[in-house]
């Protein structure tokens, strides 16, 4: 800033005074505001104007109440139940949101029990008819050791007695037996 | 040249100094009369959980790099833009561009209604709320959290209350942790003299002018003139009258304080010191600073007169963690945040002490 323009323009004549000055104002104000001095007068202010407001509050109030006017304070109960209200229904939209979020994943656990029995049928159904094939042949196996050894023993005893003298009657009564012990392993074996 | 006009002898100025002397008249016609209000905030966001009057801001960001979220929480005072005041002078866009996932807890602007709130409902409904959102978003247990101001000490509560949450990191800015030496303040909300109870009785909301016009008169000459004369000075530097206009809007863009917690804010914290005396109590529960036991970074403005540096940095007496950071920035409680200095130092510093521990 030139010197002409110091002394020309108002702006910087004060510019120019408030430079000099702003040191001197600054720790005088620091000075008064670290006083206790300042904080009694400043308490003592402010105690006298909250005791103003609070007789124009208690007189309005009651002005207010005659009138049948709602007060700053019912205004405030209203808007106190409205911030509750909305703070229930955030915490309903978050239980719901959990509950669906439970209900997803049951859906999932359920499905995967429905899968699990499904194989499991599968599975005894398989296993099932492997059994039988493997119990027929069991079956079979004692059916023919059956016969290889009750031929054997006829044979022997056919041959013991040498003479082919047996009766018709014992042979066919023998014959039954075997058919009828054939037919008995077999049906306890399907049982 | 000649001019010759009225009070005004312009007659031995040259033109350039006549032409710069318009261009300041005119440019604080226009400041006065014309310009717009200043467009603060403008990184992008989601609102993405509310309480009452509180929000829950997510940034955009399309390349997150980090693993750990990071969550701001701010003063019950003034807005939280600060942190994102403007283009190019914002903390959360830097974050976001060294690939932090941001978000950030705006208290509002309390009504009649929530006169009645106090710091036991912010610390242990809205918080853990808010933390556990954060949590779910991001999809990461672990969270960061920043506070600037009185935010931090709202963390250091938070923490010191929920030792069970996965807190990754604490990162404070200008927090006031000790009161036993607050200044100024100390001597005017002195109980002999200062009568919180009478002023939340019949106030019940605290009103910002008030808050605002206890803050300026901690230094009445800087706030009330030489911001302005500083501001004529540089009338013809745009970008200086930009960031002043932004940062002017955003000092006058209070909010009131919820009664209650203005009474538990004097007389816990101013009056009685009860934070570090372990004497403080949230619903009967005892907040114990020691039990902060993850990574803690502390960053105070040497020259701040709002929140005075040795209530920050006590802190590292009081907490468990082994792993601690202070640091003195040349600044003041505004500039720790916003300008060259939080460019240079703070905005880095906090970037270098979440990644190392990401």
């Amino acid at each position: 800033m030139s010197e002409k323009e110091k002394i020309n323009d108002p702006a910087a004549f004060f510019r120019q005074y408030y430079g000099e000055m702003e040191d001197g104002w600054s720790k005088l104000w620091e000075q008064l505001l670290s006083s206790p001095v300042y904080a009694q007068a400043m308490g003592a202010l402010m105690d006298a104007y909250l005791s103003s407001q609070q007789a124009v509050q208690t007189n309005l109030k009651k002005y207010m109440e005659n009138l049948n006017i709602p007060t700053k304070d019912d205004l405030a109960r209203v808007a106190y139940q409205v911030v509750q209200a909305e703070q229930k229904i955030s915490e309903l939209q978050k239980e719901i949101k959990g509950m669906k979020s439970l209900e997803a994943k049951l859906d999932l656990v359920l499905a995967e029990v429905k899968e699990a029995k499904e194989f499991q049928k599968q599975y005894r159904q398989q296993g099932e008819q492997k059994g039988l094939v493997d119990l027929e042949k069991k079956l079979e196996e004692i059916q023919a050791l059956i016969v290889a050894k009750t031929g054997a023993k006829s044979q022997s005893r056919s041959s013991s007695k040498g003479d082919g003298r047996g009766s018709a009657k014992s042979q066919g009564q023998s014959a039954d037996k075997k058919q009828k012990a054939k037919t008995e392993t077999r049906q306890t074996v399907l049982v | 040249m000649n001019f010759n006009y009225g009070p005004f002898n312009y007659a031995g100025f040259s033109q350039e100094e006549a032409q710069r002397m318009a261009a300041r008249y005119k440019r604080l016609t226009k400041l006065a009369l014309h310009d717009p209000e200043p467009r603060v905030g403008q990184t992008p966001k989601d609102v993405i959980w509310t309480r009452n009057k509180t929000k829950l801001y997510h940034f955009h960001n399309g390349h997150v790099t980090r693993s750990t979220p990071l969550m701001m929480v701010y003063a019950l005072i003034n807005r939280p833009y600060i942190l994102d005041i403007c283009q190019g002078n914002s903390m959360v866009e830097y974050l976001i561009k060294e690939g932090f996932d941001v978000y950030m807890v705006d208290w509002g602007t309390p009504g009649i209604e929530d006169k009645g709130l106090k710091f036991d409902d912010f610390v242990l409904d809205y918080l853990p709320e808010a933390f556990s959102v954060v949590q779910e978003r991001s999809g990461s247990a672990k969270v960061s959290l920043l506070g600037y101001c009185m935010g931090g000490t709202l963390n250091s509560l938070f923490a010191a209350l929920h030792p069970e949450l996965p807190i990754a990191n604490l990162v404070f800015l200008a927090s006031p942790i000790d009161f036993t030496d607050a200044g100024l303040f100390a001597n005017w909300l002195n109980p002999e003299t200062f009568n919180v109870d009478k002023m939340v009785d019949v106030m019940g909301n605290i009103p910002a002018e008030l808050i605002d016009f206890g803050n300026k008169m901690l230094k009445p000459v800087s706030n009330f003139v030489s911001s302005y004369v500083h501001l004529w000075d540089k009338l013809h530097d745009e970008v200086f009258v930009e960031n002043w206009r932004v940062l002017n809007h955003w000092v006058n863009d209070g909010t009131p304080f919820p009664g209650e917690s203005f009474r538990q804010w004097i007389k816990e914290f101013y009056q009685k010191s009860a934070l570090v005396k372990k004497e403080l109590f949230l619903r009967g529960r005892q907040v114990d600073l020691g039990r902060i036991t993850c990574p803690v970074l502390n960053l105070a403005g040497d020259k701040d007169h709002i929140v005075l540096p040795n209530q920050s940095s006590e802190l590292a007496k009081h907490i468990g963690s082994k792993d601690y950071e202070f640091v003195t920035v040349p600044s003041g409680h505004v500039s720790l945040v916003v300008g060259k200095m939080a460019k240079e130092i703070t905005w880095p510093k906090i970037s270098e002490f979440l990644s190392k521990r990401d």
